[in-house]
């Protein structure tokens, strides 16, 4: 119930922009009047989901080496998140890259292995609990954290009906403004988008590798999901016509 | 420079379609393909068509050869009688959905590709620089790609076919499989653990510097597997998509 009231405790955002961009007499005996009207709404949704990226990264001389050691490091981060209760995790990039050092005036060739894994949650409250153990079970980074809608669509379909009835009575308006007695809404386009915010939390590296101590948890805020639609609806007026015998 | 190489799509436009946003948001310089368009999947014609209207460098794969000469054959190393009585369905039903302006483009495909990259000789092939349906996995012997490596010439042998991604130093040279973005395969023989999101590879050529990123692509595969239970591909080709984690 207290989810339910989430999606629908949404903080009002509203941004709509209504331009005229053509009038025109399509047939000058039924006097049809075609309005084509641009409409924007934009909603704000209270997160539900987060997903994390934590990044494991060794540097070595020897890449089998350097391998190994993020291997080993990436699975003691999964085992700590398999202590939470709704993460999912997935790799999301795997790399070697190549870095020179120098050491006594000479370039050395090093090799620096990272993995990257997205761990998802739907219990935004345990956040900064997440991000803490994984820190201080060698993860080396956060990369950033995205926030998301569990049922995503149905807020979009939220948000387009929403849209629709406000568009609804703007027709109604300018149809009193140009003294017609029906509308009709002849082609209607919707360009939906989905916005989600973006959040980074970047640690320090060297501070993070060298601290044996565990970290204290993070205070994060998340941030809003932006459901933003743009429609263009194209609405013809004409009067009643008076039948003749 | 920054290279983007994918392969194996199989007639998984979802997926490809997911890679492609990825690869947008990287920031690359150019994009190779490394064949097999085709086969097994439900969209081979959808996934030509991407691949010509974004004017992609492809190399053939044995899978595009078989479907653009009209083969009964794939060159598809099948090991069990089952592999091989799903595959023969697989290629038949992917010449007869394929059309002739795409096979025409898919008989027309490029053996390899060769580019010099600051210092850098890459070649691009589908199985391995010697035969089109060549296996490279990731425990090849090291002396055998050594070897390969020096009789053509590369610095980097970047290919498909295998499925499953790897990067492998040899000395101060180079082999990658970049893996597969539409086909998953478990790594071992029985193991029904592995992942479901596309694969690819970004490779970035620095002056003095390799980088290799084997990145990994949610996408919505139950879409796909619906539309191979439809199309009147075998149910199995569903069940692999939807298979591991």
């Amino acid at each position: 119930m207290k989810n339910r009231r989430k999606i629908f405790n949404v903080m009002f955002v509203v941004f709509i922009l209504i331009t005229f961009t053509q009038i025109t007499y399509a047939n000058q005996d039924e006097q049809i009047i075609v309005v084509n009207l641009s409409h924007r709404i934009e909603r704000s949704f209270r997160p539900e989901t987060a997903t994390i990226n934590l990044e494991v990264w060794t540097l070595n001389k020897d890449l089998k080496e350097a391998y190994t050691e993020t291997t080993n490091r990436m699975n003691q981060v999964i085992k700590a998140l398999k202590s939470f209760e709704n993460v999912t995790y997935k790799t999301q990039n795997f790399s070697i890259n190549q870095r020179y050092i120098e050491e006594d005036k000479k370039r050395v060739l090093y090799y620096e292995v990272s993995t990257i894994i997205e761990a998802e949650t739907d219990n935004l409250t345990q956040l900064g609990n997440i991000i803490e153990r994984a820190v201080s079970n060698q993860a080396t980074d956060i990369k950033g954290i995205k926030y998301g809608l569990k049922y995503s669509e149905k807020a979009k379909n939220q948000v387009i009906k929403v849209g629709i009835e406000e568009i609804k009575d703007k027709a109604e308006i300018i149809k009193e403004s140009l003294k017609k007695d029906n509308y009709k809404i002849a082609r209607l386009d919707i360009n939906d988008s989905y916005n989600i915010y973006n959040y980074s939390f970047e640690t320090t590296r060297s501070k993070l590798s060298n601290d044996t101590q565990s970290l204290p948890i993070p205070e994060i805020s998340p941030k809003d999901v932006n459901i933003y639609v743009n429609f263009n609806v194209k609405i013809e007026y004409n009067n009643q016509i008076e039948k003749k015998d | 420079m920054r290279l983007a190489i994918f392969s194996d799509i199989h007639g998984n436009i979802e997926a490809l379609k997911e890679v492609f946003k990825d690869i947008g948001r990287e920031n690359v310089d150019e994009i190779y393909c490394l064949g097999d368009l085709v086969g097994y999947g439900p969209h081979p014609n959808q996934v030509i068509n991407l691949i010509r209207e974004l004017n992609i460098e492809t190399v053939m794969g044995n899978y595009d050869r078989g479907v653009g000469f009209d083969l009964d054959d794939c060159g598809c190393a099948y090991k069990t009688e089952e592999e091989k009585r799903l595959g023969d369905k697989s290629i038949k039903w992917t010449r007869q959905e394929v059309t002739e302006s795409n096979k025409y483009f898919l008989r027309n495909l490029k053996e390899n590709i060769r580019l010099r990259v600051e210092r850098q000789e890459i070649l691009l092939v589908h199985g391995s620089p010697r035969k089109i349906n060549q296996y490279l996995f990731f425990n090849h012997p090291y002396s055998s790609l050594k070897k390969m490596l020096d009789q053509y010439e590369a610095d980097i042998i970047v290919c498909g076919h295998t499925h499953i991604p790897y990067i492998r130093q040899i000395g101060n040279k180079m082999v990658i499989n970049d893996g597969s973005v539409g086909k998953q395969k478990p790594h071992n023989k029985g193991q029904n653990i592995y992942s479901r999101e596309a694969k690819y590879l970004i490779l970035e050529i620095g002056k003095d510097s390799v980088n290799t990123s084997i990145r990994s692509v949610r996408y919505d595969f139950e879409k796909t597997a619906e539309k191979i239970k439809k199309s009147g591909l075998p149910d199995q080709f569903a069940e692999i998509i939807r298979g591991g984690i």
